[in-house]
């Protein structure tokens, strides 16, 4: 009981600093007129993808600035040729967006060495001068010990484990390990699952349906957790399916479908932790327009906040989070 | 068509039918009007790029097309030399669905290779043997077992697609190797490795398909399999040769590829769609409609100016595979339309 | 002189009989080695799930390619078709519209799918392969421009009816819904190829269209009306997909194509006459289903079952192809 509340207390206290940060923002930005800025994204098939994509044409935009906005459809090749066509076309500054961490680190460095500023949201580079993200440390801690005190400690759970080589990915399934050192009745079962991309959705359904039939008691099997919240979805659906709603899930980006999820108190979704990453392709655009003015001492991370969703304020999240 | 019988020692059920240039072809040239219209499309966008589109005609812009065009490449003339040797009629003739899951393989089993620890040589001749051995395998079920080449290489994708899978666990292996270092870094006349790789194997491809008595047999064969059994040729060591070329074609392009990305990455083997519409356009730009090396270079070269044109002028991503498939679309309408029946 | 015929016609029917029993063969033992090795596997809810979840919509699917087929063509459409069809329910339900009317505007798209392969291929004469091609990578555009890039619409809170979860989770006398509507996709095919005049026309055009035009057979309008059938298949197919998931996923349709083909083809050993039949194909489908299912309870790592799945076709094949080929040699 006590744990809820504090978890409650938390999600209020990351609520109300949302606002604060938003209101800092909007003031003191300067313009991007004249200015040419490349958007390379490896996809925006995921809500957060898009978003934050969004989020950033948007904001160059908004601020006067022309965008090449380049979406490679999933593709790391694509991906690394656009950034190399993008390269010739000598922009003011390229902001990238995701993607495989070691396919990428040679190109990110390639524009570096073309003397173009490397701007990041959500991927970790040493070339790159500003990375926008949420604190994925502190989300996937968060979640983790959200989903140990909803299971009061002791259970299996399964993992989805397909991304490991997208960096905040594997910080929050780090945390996950981390977090659960301190229980010792928790197990994942072996071997974990993968999600994949395309066809996530099925994908989830499909193995959780047939882990579900592997395990048939109740309590075998206590949760499911997934580095993001696409397999969720599948998974929930999946429990639901069964008629096994004891299990929970749990996720992290906080599409509006999900919060929703976790809103309805009869869903198996327990918690996702809702990133704002319209907000977090602002920011990073922001960081854009504050360099080319020549404010040269940007922080190498700017931290959005994030909100954990759970049953006790999914209710009152989703308005704060600015879906409907 | 071989006649059927309806009996259960049934001849093949599926044999080849011989394509052979109808009398309208030969005569009045129509195959001409397609090609050089195809050729003068090519210009046209090739000018309008030129003009519209900022940076298009820059030599380093145009080094970088013929780059990034690299990996296609080689596939297509794995693949187009599958489809001249087997005969144009894709569901019966030849055609080669493996190559880019076999690409996906060969990447995996260079990254995963120097991951474990051996040399450079060793993962590269280990690259190479593992393109060889799925070609072998292609050519054993195609022409060993006579399986039809379609359903063949498509179960041969999938064994290729799954074995990059366990090696990789869906998960990208990088590799930083002297190898592909050298790959990635080395210019010359201000060309990378890779358009070398290009350039190079293109004039073999050209050469050896087009303009050897290997190649002219090649092409008989796929011509009329019977005419050529009958004239003395041994058609499935040729048949199989092909198959075995586009297994190391796509080794090579393989290393290439490992080069620019640093390794191996899930999704290697999304190209095929893309391999199998440029090898089928090559026929467009040739004089007889048939499938040639030549046409598979321009073809290769149309998608990549396309895609990069497309960049340069802002127009979204997502247009692509629509003008590609409208491409396809168009191209063949426009040969059918000249050339009725009989069409491949 | 006698005795070395008959030696031969004795060994024609015992290889014809090997190609003909290798897929049930292949299938029996599979059933029971993973009986054996899984307790899982033999329960009857386990066996109701594969039916109901790796069996219905990839069967759906290959029932139209088993259509296409037989009349000598091919379709690598059926993703697009299954895709168009959810996008467009989807999008409807998404908005509010009522479920009668939003399934009936996907199976529209579907059919309009059907209706450009149709005209490509009879009305332009463009090869099937080819024609299906293009569709598929015009497709591909479509999805990617209406979603802004491949972003799922989800239904979780805009369920028009329970209608739509009773199309995926509803069940019948026991039976469960999608089993209803593929039973009554099969029976519909089967009787359409066996038993209309239309099949008839359908099958000759794939043996010799030649001989069936010059007989005075309407082949152009049997091959594209084949094509609108197929599409209409994989609509309702993209249609249970999205009821299932509740979501419309892009390009999600492209999964099923090289699991129907290959489950035709498969399907194609069970004939005397080597042809696409609708039992083979649902014999071939059931096989990877089965595989996939079985191979997972049994633990072994998931991806060596696409692995599995390309030996075992590329065996089955191998079996019949030089079956047949050692047949034909005399």
């Amino acid at each position: 009981m006590a744990s809820n509340f504090s978890y409650w207390l938390l999600g209020l206290t990351l609520a109300a600093s949302l606002g604060a940060a938003e209101r800092a923002q909007a003031d003191d930005v300067p313009s991007l007129k004249g200015r040419r800025i490349g958007i390379t994204v490896v996809g925006t098939e995921h809500y957060w993808d898009l978003r934050a994509y969004q989020g950033q044409i948007d904001e160059v935009k908004r601020l006067g600035g022309v965008a090449i906005a380049l979406d490679a459809g999933r593709n790391d090749s694509r991906q690394i040729s656009q950034i190399q066509t993008l390269i010739a076309q000598k922009p003011d500054a390229i902001v990238e967006q995701l993607g495989n961490g070691p396919v990428l680190q040679p190109w990110l460095k390639k524009i570096r060495g073309a003397g173009i500023p490397l701007f990041t949201v959500d991927t970790i580079s040493p070339s790159s001068i500003n990375d926008t993200t949420s604190d994925n440390y502190g989300i996937g801690e968060k979640l983790a010990l959200q989903l140990a005190s909803d299971i009061h400690g002791r259970g299996n759970i399964l993992v989805f484990n397909g991304f490991y080589s997208v960096p905040v990915c594997a910080i929050r399934y780090d945390e996950l390990k981390l977090v659960l050192k301190a229980f010792p009745d928790i197990h994942i079962i072996q071997p974990e699952l993968r999600d994949v991309i395309p066809n996530t959705v099925q994908n989830a359904y499909s193995q959780v349906t047939d882990m579900l039939q592997k395990y048939p008691n109740k309590g075998q099997i206590a949760a499911v957790w997934s580095a993001w919240d696409v397999p969720q979805v599948g998974a929930t659906q999946a429990i639901i399916a069964a008629h096994r709603p004891e299990v929970r899930t749990y996720g992290v980006d906080g599409s509006p479908d999900v919060v929703k999820m976790v809103a309805d108190p009869t869903s198996p979704a327990a918690a996702v932790a809702a990133q704002q990453p319209y907000l977090i392709g602002k920011t990073a655009i922001d960081n854009v327009a504050r360099y080319l003015a020549g404010n040269h001492d940007l922080p190498p991370y700017t931290f959005v906040p994030s909100i954990l969703v759970n049953k006790e304020n999914a209710k009152t999240a989703g308005s704060q989070l600015g879906q409907s | 068509m071989t006649s059927e019988s309806l009996s259960p020692a049934a001849t093949q059920t599926f044999s080849p039918e011989p394509r052979v240039a109808s009398p309208k072809e030969r005569h009045l040239g129509s195959g001409q009007f397609i090609r050089l219209g195809s050729l003068f499309a090519l210009l046209l966008v090739f000018i309008y790029f030129s003009c519209m589109a900022p940076g298009f005609s820059a030599l380093s812009n145009l080094a970088n097309i013929v780059e990034q065009s690299a990996t296609l490449a080689l596939l297509a003339f794995g693949m187009t030399a599958v489809i001249i040797g087997g005969g144009g009629d894709v569901i019966r003739g030849g055609i080669d669905l493996s190559v880019g899951a076999n690409l996906g393989l060969c990447i995996a089993i260079y990254a995963v290779s120097e991951a474990a620890g051996y040399s450079d040589v060793t993962a590269f001749l280990l690259t190479l043997a593992a393109g060889l051995a799925v070609g072998a395998l292609n050519a054993l079920a195609v022409v060993g077992l006579g399986v039809l080449p379609l359903l063949a290489t498509l179960a041969v994708m999938n064994i290729c697609a799954g074995l990059e899978l366990v090696l990789t666990q869906n998960m990208v292996i990088s590799s930083a190797s002297p190898l592909l270092a050298w790959i990635t870094a080395a210019d010359w006349l201000g060309l990378s490795v890779t358009s070398w790789s290009f350039i190079i194997i293109a004039a073999v491809m050209l050469l050896l398909v087009h303009r050897t008595p290997w190649g002219l047999r090649l092409q008989a064969v796929g011509g009329h399999r019977e005419a050529a059994r009958a004239a003395g040729l041994r058609v499935p060591a040729y048949r199989a040769a092909s198959y075995l070329g586009a297994g190391l074609l796509a080794a090579l392009a393989a290393i290439l590829q490992a080069a620019r990305l640093s390794g191996s990455s899930p999704g290697s083997g999304d190209i095929l769609l893309s391999v199998v519409l440029t090898s089928l356009m090559s026929v467009v730009f040739s004089r007889r409609l048939l499938p040639s090396i030549g046409g598979t270079i321009l073809s290769v070269l149309f998608i990549g100016c396309l895609i990069n044109g497309f960049q340069l002028l802002n127009v979204s991503s997502y247009w692509v595979n629509g003008v590609q498939g409208l491409l396809i679309l168009g191209i063949v309408a426009l040969r059918s339309l000249s050339d009725r029946p009989g069409v491949a | 002189m006698s005795r070395t015929m008959a030696a031969a016609r004795r060994r024609d029917l015992t290889l014809a009989a090997i190609v003909r029993w290798a897929t049930p063969s292949a299938l029996l033992v599979l059933l029971v080695l993973f009986a054996a090795a899984s307790p899982t596997f033999r329960t009857p809810g386990n066996l109701l799930h594969i039916l109901v979840n790796n069996f219905t919509l990839p069967a759906l699917v290959a029932l139209g390619m088993t259509l296409v087929v037989s009349a000598g063509g091919i379709d690598l459409s059926v993703g697009t078709s299954a895709d168009i069809a959810a996008m467009i329910a989807v999008t409807l339900m998404a908005a509010g519209h009522g479920l009668l009317l939003s399934l009936g505007a996907g199976l529209a798209g579907a059919l309009a799918v059907g209706l450009v392969d149709a005209l490509l291929i009879s009305g332009l004469g463009i090869s099937p392969f080819l024609a299906t091609l293009g569709v598929l990578f015009v497709g591909e555009s479509v999805q990617q421009l209406a979603t802004n890039g491949g972003t799922p619409i989800y239904l979780v809170s805009n369920f028009p009816s329970a209608g739509l979860a009773g199309l995926a989770h509803g069940a019948l006398l026991a039976v469960p819904a999608p089993l209803w509507i593929l039973g009554a996709a099969v029976f519909l095919v089967e009787v359409l190829l066996r038993r209309t005049a239309f099949g008839r026309h359908v099958r000759a055009s794939g043996a010799a269209p030649q001989v069936a035009r010059y007989s005075g057979l309407p082949v152009r309008r049997t091959i594209g009306l084949v094509y609108i059938l197929s599409a209409l298949l994989c609509g309702i197919a993209g249609l249970l997909l999205a009821a299932t998931v509740k979501s419309y996923v892009p390009l999600s349709g492209n999964a099923f194509l090289l699991d129907a083909i290959g489950a035709v083809f498969v399907g194609t050993t069970i004939s005397r006459e080597a042809k696409p039949n609708v039992l083979g194909t649902l014999l071939g489908v059931f096989l990877f289903g089965m595989l996939h299912n079985g191979l997972l309870l049994i633990g072994w790592n998931f991806y060596w079952q696409q692995v599995a799945v390309g030996l075992l076709v590329f065996g089955v094949l191998a079996a019949s192809f030089s079956a047949r080929r050692l047949q034909a040699r005399d």
